[in-house]
């Protein structure tokens, strides 16, 4: 290994959300400091929380990022309703996974083709791809407008949905937006999806092998994303009102997001983690573009985060379709849930794009929230994330100082991390 | 301004806002030709130090974000403050009225000390503006408006009348009358009433209207049975500072080292 001197210092990375650092020190060829440095400003959000009746507490919760604002606003509806001892209906449940499916989609091809591709085209942003590939990038920006519109169509907008509420839907969508919905998807998007896979497939990624644990729901729903127990590629799995049994969250100087670490160390959440732990749930046509992308199963290499990204994107939008014809066929029809708050804990986990998202709210019996705790997925992963810059750190020392950063940044930006959302974490208590 | 230079910043926020700007996929190559986009962390690598336009997104509340958004108005020709954080405190105002230390020992235990809590404050508290586009999340259309107005040299207007009046031009059902509590009567619209017309209710994202008579919506909602102080809690949400300041004075934050 060479016995050089290397210094990285990335103020403000690009291409991801929210504030981050990137702080490398190589003395002589050896490892002196590996941070990854939240510097993004604390927000509180569980102070916010606290004294809020749950008709306001999804608005809150769900403004704690916008691009996983409808994850965070079902998780925190989740809550509530267990809370309260409520049983969502099964229409209830069909369109919410239905506009989960919408923010899915979004996200994963932003930072697919917006924020990954230009890294794979060595430029350094989607713009001048644009000029050069302009068919890929028209087709990145249909899906990702498709994926808007069909949380548009359910929730009103996809920023901060409206219609989602604690018990149901405030309004029902209007039967000819979702037959539009189905029309696009059948005719431009499944091919869209396909010319977008193929140009990532023929792209080169950098590769890493470190193997951890991967943690994400299971035996829930069909690919678990709304419900199943916290399960792991170590231990058995959970229920979710027993996660601080797994993950401890930890206050760390140089990052106002906590880090987190479970049984065995560091631990990597999203899509990755989902694949390899419930890959075989998926649909066909998703296990082909899995193949396509010579994705291995399980993988231990969160470069091909992306590539999972994709598989669940394609797998989305075909189940969408499968939704969408369902309720055109059935239609849908007003429902009225009684919500009568009562005193009480409930805890809500999700699958959001960048994995496991959990909301553990006590409610007092006035129906306001008394305590509130978010465990936030790139919170989860950073800890496993400076493990992976440890373990890639040396592996690179003979390349290029400006190499090096291009390939950690990369490594970065795999794991999407969400550094707005991070820092918002929960009440610890200190030993 | 031809071509103007645009730089896009972020500061204690949800960051969508920003992201609001990239939804606009549909227009979001045609902006590229009348725009020059010269620095937007969430998108693109290119940073530069001079710039027209700077569109700023988030409360500013800590000292950093202070020096930092003055460097920004040093460099900007013109500053814009988007969404609810930057224009009035939004969301992360709702803590202002408790005492700082608890609220960084709440989230940060005993460690508390390493993530200080200060006043959360608008964009226009710390630096002068020249624009503010309204909404949590700003809306997508006005924000394309505003663009169009700085390049045309067209005038840019906001809308001063309330949410209740584009709920009646769509023909929305009033929320009051299904026995809801709204503010739609005493808020800003020029969001085209977007909560109401899916049945839920106005929570005052784009701050009050300028005629917004606050006495007037709390009695009727007493006379309704929504009373019980229900207009002053959800003005918390978002407009806990213009709300207090519209009473005079209070809700400032305490313990404000500076
Ligand atoms: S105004 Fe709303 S959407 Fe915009 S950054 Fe703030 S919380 Fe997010
Ligand atoms: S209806 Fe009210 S809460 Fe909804 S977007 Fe308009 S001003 Fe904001």
């Amino acid at each position: 290994m060479s016995r050089r001197d290397l210094h990285v210092d990335v103020h403000h990375i690009t291409r991801v959300e929210g504030h981050g650092n990137l702080v490398i020190d190589v003395d002589k060829g050896e490892l002196k400091k590996c941070e990854l440095q939240i510097v993004e400003s604390p927000r509180y959000f569980e102070v916010l929380l606290e004294g809020r009746p749950y008709t306001e507490v999804h608005h809150i919760a769900g403004r704690i990022c916008g691009i996983c604002s409808i994850g965070h606003t079902l998780s925190s509806i989740q809550a509530t309703e267990r809370a309260f001892g409520i049983e969502a209906t099964e229409q209830t449940l069909l369109l919410r996974r239905l506009l989960h499916y919408g923010e899915m989609i979004q996200s994963h091809a932003l930072h697919a083709f917006f924020l990954v591709l230009p890294d794979l085209f060595n430029a350094d942003s989607v713009i001048p791809l644009a000029a050069d590939s302009p068919d890929l990038v028209q087709r990145a920006l249909r899906i990702k407008r498709f994926a808007n519109d069909l949380c548009a169509v359910l929730a009103g907008r996809h920023i901060h949905p409206i219609s989602p509420v604690v018990g149901g839907w405030t309004s029902l969508p209007d039967p000819a937006a979702l037959e539009d919905l189905a029309r696009r998807l059948d005719e431009e998007i499944r091919d869209d999806l396909t010319v977008a896979v193929d140009a990532l497939a023929g792209l080169p990624l950098p590769a890493l092998d470190r193997p951890t644990e991967n943690v994400a729901l299971v035996n829930g729903d069909r690919y678990p994303l709304l419900s199943g127990e916290i399960g792991s590629s170590i231990d058995p799995p959970i229920v979710p009102a027993d996660y601080l049994d797994k993950i401890e969250e930890k206050v760390n100087p140089h990052s106002s997001a906590k880090h987190c670490e479970g049984g065995h160390g560091p631990f990597m959440v999203g899509a990755l983690s989902r694949w390899n732990l419930n890959g075989d749930k998926l649909r066909p046509e998703a296990l082909a573009v899995a193949e396509s992308l010579a994705l291995p199963r399980p993988c231990d290499d969160p470069y091909r985060i992306t590539h999972a990204q994709i598989v669940e994107a394609v797998d989305m939008a075909y189940d969408s379709g499968v939704i969408l014809a369902r309720i055109l066929d059935e239609g849908l029809v007003p429902e009225t849930v009684r919500v009568e708050p009562r005193a009480g804990r409930g805890v809500g986990a999700v699958e959001v794009p960048r994995g496991l998202l959990i909301h553990d709210y006590t409610y007092g019996d006035d129906g306001r929230v008394e305590k509130a705790n978010c465990i936030i997925p790139t919170g989860m992963n950073l800890a496993n994330i400076e493990a992976d810059l440890r373990a890639a750190v040396p592996r690179l020392l003979d390349l290029s100082e400006k190499r090096i950063e291009h390939e950690l940044q990369m490594l970065v930006r795999a794991y999407d991390p969400c550094i707005s959302c991070s820092t918002h974490l929960l009440n610890v208590v200190f030993e | 301004m031809p071509r103007p230079r645009v730089a896009f910043f972020s500061f204690t926020s949800c960051e969508g806002c920003q992201l609001t700007v990239l939804e606009q996929e549909t227009k979001l190559l045609e902006l590229l030709e009348v725009v020059e986009i010269v620095r937007f962390r969430e998108a693109i690598d290119r940073r530069e130090d001079r710039f027209d336009v700077a569109f700023v997104e988030g409360s500013i509340s800590t000292p950093e974000e202070e020096d930092r958004v003055r460097w920004i108005r040093n460099q900007a020709g013109l500053v814009v403050a988007i969404g609810a954080c930057a224009t009035l405190g939004g969301v992360n105002a709702i803590r202002e009225d408790r005492d700082h230390l608890d609220v960084q020992g709440r989230v940060y235990g005993e460690k508390g000390e390493w993530y200080p809590a200060h006043q959360v404050k608008t964009v226009a508290e710390v630096v002068s503006i020249d624009f503010e586009l309204h909404g949590c999340p700003m809306a997508g259309a006005e924000f394309l408006d505003l663009v169009s107005c700085l390049i045309t040299g067209r005038k840019f207007r906001q809308k001063g009348t309330s949410v209740c009046v584009e709920c009646v031009l769509r023909g929305t059902v009033c929320q009051l009358w299904k026995g809801r509590p709204c503010l739609g009567p005493i808020s800003r619209g020029g969001c085209q009433a977007v909560c109401p017309s899916q049945g839920g209710s106005c929570i005052g994202c784009r701050g009050l209207a300028t005629e917004a008579n606050l006495p007037a919506l709390a009695d009727q909602l007493e006379s309704e049975g929504l009373g019980d102080g229900v207009t002053e809690r959800m003005l918390e949400l978002f407009n806990r500072k213009e709300f207090a300041a519209r009473e005079g004075g209070q809700g400032d934050g305490k313990g404000d080292p500076a």
